[in-house]
């Protein structure tokens, strides 16, 4: 029995959608000084060119008049791009907040000083820096050498200079039985208040590398565990939008839900895991305008060509992510018989799309049943995970 | 009355984005939000330049017929209020 899904027309946006993004996420280079075994715009930054600054600053113009609140900066790496902050002074000028992601290793003093200019520091609502260790030796395993020592430097200048800094520690193969390590250095040590966890995902530079920077399912659970216990004994200021630690938590309340006799949670049951596209977008360094930047295939057109707004508005590639909370699980042939359908809501569709070339799936990371089902054989799940690709 | 010679406009620093049944108010500086309707819309499009109360209610009454002259004083009144100091600023007389 194949999947059984819904119709709607692609052009009409859902009710209820605002005319334009609230937020966009920007990646402004496809130039980065460092080349990390797991990157997943690596494909993007291989094959396509940045934009000028004449042409971003049109842009951010068009973001400016549409009213746009925020725009996060990325790359590649931010801080590679010399005209960066002539473009945060555009940014400003328009009416609009911003934040940073950056590898950190391209912050000094001079950095720092150039956001006293103006109102780059009062519009800025955070700097995240990637940390994947608790020292060289492992945080430089899936970046290049070097690079954790100037990370770290980074990270300090932020912090002494009182920036809103923010750190994200990606799991993968090299730093999965560091996590304690990593937790210590980045609290105790260096007293952030927290730091923010994902998992290194099968695309970019990490499908070049096979399955040798990816978690193994066994690698998972390990990081699991480890993170429950070390959130516990931080209270909780390890945090997770994707990765161990997020699926964790989802699992947790299923069980939870299940053990009060719950059949599901309000809202769940179809292909509804993905908010952002109801308030946000994404524009690849090439101007391409994308749902997400995880998702760099579904494109909306570009900037300075096709209008911003129609593009969110009406353009498939953006409206097939948002229908796809009028999927039921029940529609597909995967989740008919399962018991678990009222509480689940399929997973990133970054993840379905890359790991099966459509969005109408789920993410078998996020599925309960296969994990329940295997949680004493992580072998058993990897075969089912290999089997279902 | 409160507030009747003094002039008001939008802050420029605001961005204003247009909703079917309103708008919404964004100051970047603070970071705060404000619901607008499509009234307290028509009278942020009449700040784009300095007003008084006394004008806005004049402009208010021209646009809405059965709008009494006290009902437009209270509603504008308010609107004022709720709106300072983030989102609309006082200037001098015909400043900007």
């Amino acid at each position: 029995m194949k999947d059984d899904l819904p119709w709607f027309d692609p052009v009409l946006p859902p009710d209820g959608l605002q005319s334009r993004p609230r937020e966009v996420d920007v990646s402004l280079t496809g130039r980065c000084n460092l080349k990390c075994a797991y990157c997943f715009y690596a494909d993007e930054m291989a094959g396509l060119s940045d934009l000028s600054t004449e042409r971003w600053k049109a842009c951010f113009c068009e973001l400016g008049e549409l009213a746009v609140q925020r725009v996060t900066l990325s790359g590649g790496e931010v801080f590679t791009r010399p005209d960066l902050f002539e473009l945060v002074d555009c940014l400003i000028d328009n009416k609009m907040r911003y934040s940073l992601l950056t590898n950190g290793t391209l912050i000094t003093e001079k950095t720092i000083a150039q956001f006293e200019t103006g109102k780059r520091r009062q519009r800025l609502d955070s700097i995240q820096v990637s940390i994947d260790g608790s020292c060289a030796g492992v945080h430089d395993k899936s970046r290049p050498p070097k690079s954790f020592d100037r990370a770290v430097n980074g990270l300090e200048l932020l912090k002494k200079y009182g920036f809103p800094v923010i750190v994200r520690v990606t799991i993968n193969h090299y730093n999965v039985h560091d996590l304690e390590n990593i937790a210590r250095f980045l609290l105790d040590e260096l007293g952030l208040s927290g730091f923010g966890t994902n998992e290194a995902e099968y695309m970019g530079s990490a499908r070049c590398h096979g399955q040798g920077v990816v978690l193994s399912e066994k690698e998972r659970r390990r990081a699991m565990n480890d993170l429950v216990v070390l959130n516990r004994r931080y209270d909780g200021r390890i945090s997770a939008q994707a990765g161990p630690l997020a699926r964790l938590n989802m699992f947790k309340e299923i069980e939870e839900r299940l053990q009060k006799g719950e059949t599901g949670i309000p809202g769940r049951g179809t292909l509804c895991s993905c908010g952002g596209v109801f308030s946000k977008m994404a524009i690849l360094h090439d101007g391409t305008m994308v749902p997400c930047n995880m998702l760099p295939t579904l494109t909306m057109g570009i900037v300075g060509i096709n209008s911003i707004q129609q593009a969110w508005l009406h353009h498939p590639s953006i409206n097939v992510v948002r229908q796809r909370r009028r999927i039921p699980l029940t529609a597909l042939e995967s989740c008919r018989d399962c018991p678990y359908t009222g509480f689940c809501a399929g997973g990133c569709p970054a993840g379905v799309m890359n790991r099966f070339g459509r969005l109408h799936g789920i993410d078998p990371l996020y599925c309960y049943r296969a994990f329940k089902a295997t949680s004493d054989d992580e072998n058993e799940f990897e075969r089912q995970f290999t089997e279902t690709l | 009355m409160e507030n009747e010679s003094r002039y008001y406009r939008i802050n420029p620093v605001v961005s204003c984005g247009i909703e079917k049944d309103g708008a919404v108010l964004f100051n970047p500086d603070t970071d705060d939000t404000s619901i607008i309707n499509d009234s307290g819309h028509l009278i942020w499009d009449f700040l784009q330049h300095p007003h008084t109360v006394e004008e806005i209610c004049s402009y208010l009454r021209e646009n809405y017929e059965n709008l009494s002259t006290e009902q437009a004083y209270k509603d504008v009144t308010q609107f004022v209020n709720a709106l300072l100091p983030d989102f609309l600023e006082e200037v001098g007389d015909h400043e900007g």
